[in-house]
């Protein structure tokens, strides 16, 4: 008898989706590289190209993300009959297997502004229903893990927390940009993100302070954030969203990580700053602190004040925060996560 | 202006004249809180009537918000300031800007050396020591961990926390983290104040080169459930509700 099937839902690769892809990209490297002998691992994918070997791509067009779960792969799932299956967020209207569902947060539950009210009704329909439904719950970090047991009921002992790592592009050796000290912000453009809170804390800081360098596509907080950064007299600098090796480069030259986030299921940006040898500055919200430990400096969220006497303190506190921030991050990775992922798979289907 | 100063007096505890005034020529300036149900001799300090009764933090809170200077002394009613010790802490916060909270060496009236500096609390530590599991699982040794009893330093040392019989604050810090929280009760606000300070790259420093004497009376140890206890259960069941990431180094 053959090894049996493990489908995995890799839609997100090649969309640009920030956290998402990041993730099943990730996982889908390192499942790879574990290449167990007893599961045969496949990844439903409109992009096969982006399937590392040892996988087997399944080729999946899509136009709607609606149609796509509720027709094609409900069908596709009858006729590749797999023993298990892997989805993030939210699970097809039909599956006929066990299947696992990887739950990044439940931001939409804690803070509406996070996403559009079409975006935000549908997440709250399916995310809760994915996560009733599912065999185990894949809990990115212990944050959405008590969010899961709170606000949904779900038992603990059907989720397991598989953290999220940063990528090894992100290290202290490499190139990194000359000229004037800037503090780098990472995250998509919007209000959640508070980078108006990261412009008035440089503004506090007034003579001396470092120019901003913000990282990510615009969700709708651009023209907010320049207007702020004209009107407080801000140096700042907008890159949009940036290839990785770029962001590399980015992370080891900067004086510190400014990362003033309202919430968070986990802040990957503070363990890709860490991995780097730069200091972090967060706020103490979502996960953050339980990601950050001892190793970055943490503010009231939404305070300017605060926030500015932590980018002053990381920057005099530089060599500490770095050494502790290097130990920190070294304890996640993404090999380990994919041996928690394939223990949960194996324990499935035993 | 350099140092201001907060006493804090409740009915019940001692005549805070011998503090006041051994506090008032070593600082700028100085306030009295008072809840109600007395009236003791201010010896010139600034009072402050609460309406109603205050807890520790809601009590510091409001006298650093009636002063100006850029340290504020957190004190109990039951310290004696010996001369020089606001100054060896003022001198040492001035040389270490990441410093934000520094706490001086405790002594007993009689000379004896009182241990202030504390860690962080653990789970196993607390419910043994709050609770009859102290008498069996050998307490001594726990507490002489938790009351970092055999670390007697002579010169400044990094701490988790300290007693919160009297303390030297930054005002800079406690504009950053919006002052002591005021929903714990008599205990926790410290705890919780040098935890929130250490999130955000306060260092919290013992200063043994200034000494203070404190009439400690020590309440919680004589027995086990009064409504003390009762308080002490809700700050912890406040402090992990806060920050519930530090169960994960409990």
């Amino acid at each position: 008898m053959s090894a049996p099937l493990v489908a995995i839902d890799a839609d997100v690769l090649g969309r640009q989706r920030t956290g998402d892809e990041t993730y099943v990209r990730s996982l889908l490297r390192e499942l790879a590289a574990a290449s167990p002998s007893d599961l045969r691992l496949a990844a439903i994918t409109r992009r096969p190209d982006l399937i590392p070997a040892g996988i087997e791509p399944v080729e999946l067009p899509a136009r709607s993300q609606v149609m796509r779960m509720a027709v094609s792969v409900p069908r596709l799932l009858r006729r590749l009959r797999p023993a298990l299956a892997h989805f993030v967020h939210a699970l097809p209207l039909r599956c006929p297997c066990p299947a696992v569902v990887t739950i990044q947060d439940l931001s939409f539950e804690r803070d509406p502004s996070v996403m559009g009210t079409r975006d935000r009704l549908i997440f709250r329909a399916a995310v809760p229903r994915a996560a009733r439904r599912a065999a185990r719950v894949l809990a990115i970090s212990e944050l959405t893990k008590r969010d899961l047991v709170e606000l949904y009921g779900i038992p603990e002992q059907k989720i397991t927390v598989t953290p999220l790592a940063a990528d090894p592009a992100f290290r202290p050796e490499g190139p990194s940009p000359d000229g004037e000290p800037y503090a780098l912000f990472v995250g998509a453009l919007q209000p959640r993100k508070e980078a108006t809170t990261a412009i008035e804390a440089l503004a506090l800081i007034g003579e001396g302070a470092p120019r901003l360098v913000l990282v990510g596509p615009d969700k709708g907080g651009r023209a907010e954030a320049e207007e702020k950064a004209a009107r407080l007299g801000v140096a700042v600098e907008l890159r949009g969203h940036i290839p990785q090796d770029e962001l590399a480069s980015l992370y080891r030259g900067a004086a510190c990580l400014v990362f003033p986030s309202r919430y968070e299921g986990f802040g990957l940006p503070l363990l890709e700053a860490m991995a780097s040898g730069t200091p972090v500055v967060a706020s103490a919200a979502g996960a953050l602190p339980e990601i950050a430990g001892e190793a970055a400096i943490l503010v009231e969220p939404g305070n300017p004040v605060a926030l500015a006497g932590g980018i002053e303190r990381a920057i005099a506190d530089h060599e500490r925060l770095r050494a502790a921030g290097l130990a920190r991050a070294s304890a996640y990775s993404w090999t380990e996560t994919a041996r928690r992922t394939l223990e949960v798979y194996r324990e499935l289907l035993a | 202006m350099k140092t201001a100063a907060v006493v804090i007096w409740t009915p019940g505890d001692p005549d805070p004249g011998p503090c006041l005034d051994s506090l008032a020529p070593q600082v700028d300036e100085l306030v009295l809180t008072v809840n109600p149900g007395g009236s003791p001799a201010s010896r010139g300090a600034e009072v402050i009537a609460n309406e109603r009764t205050l807890g520790f933090g809601a009590n510091i809170n409001r006298g650093v918000a009636a002063t100006s200077a850029p340290y504020v002394i957190a004190s109990n009613s039951d310290i004696e300031v010996t001369p020089e010790a606001i100054a060896e802490l003022v001198s040492f916060a001035d040389a270490h800007p990441l410093c934000g909270i520094a706490a001086p060496q405790l002594r007993y009236p009689d000379g004896r050396w009182q241990p202030s500096r504390r860690s962080f609390p653990t789970i196993r530590g607390t419910l043994i020591r709050r609770t009859p599991l102290r008498r069996v699982l050998h307490p001594e040794q726990r507490q002489r961990e938790h009351y970092l009893l055999d670390d007697q330093p002579d010169e400044p040392a990094l701490s988790d926390w300290f007693l919160g019989a009297f303390l030297l604050l930054r005002r800079g810090m406690l504009e950053e983290l919006g002052g002591l929280d005021e929903g714990y009760h008599l205990y926790g606000e410290d705890i919780d104040l040098a935890y929130r300070a250490r999130q955000a790259g306060w260092e919290r420093w013992y200063v043994p080169a200034a000494v203070v004497v404190h009439h400690h009376q020590a309440v919680t140890d004589r027995r086990f459930l009064t409504r003390r206890t009762l308080w002490h259960w809700r700050s912890i069941a406040r402090f992990v509700r806060k920050h519930p990431e530090s169960l994960r180094a409990l």
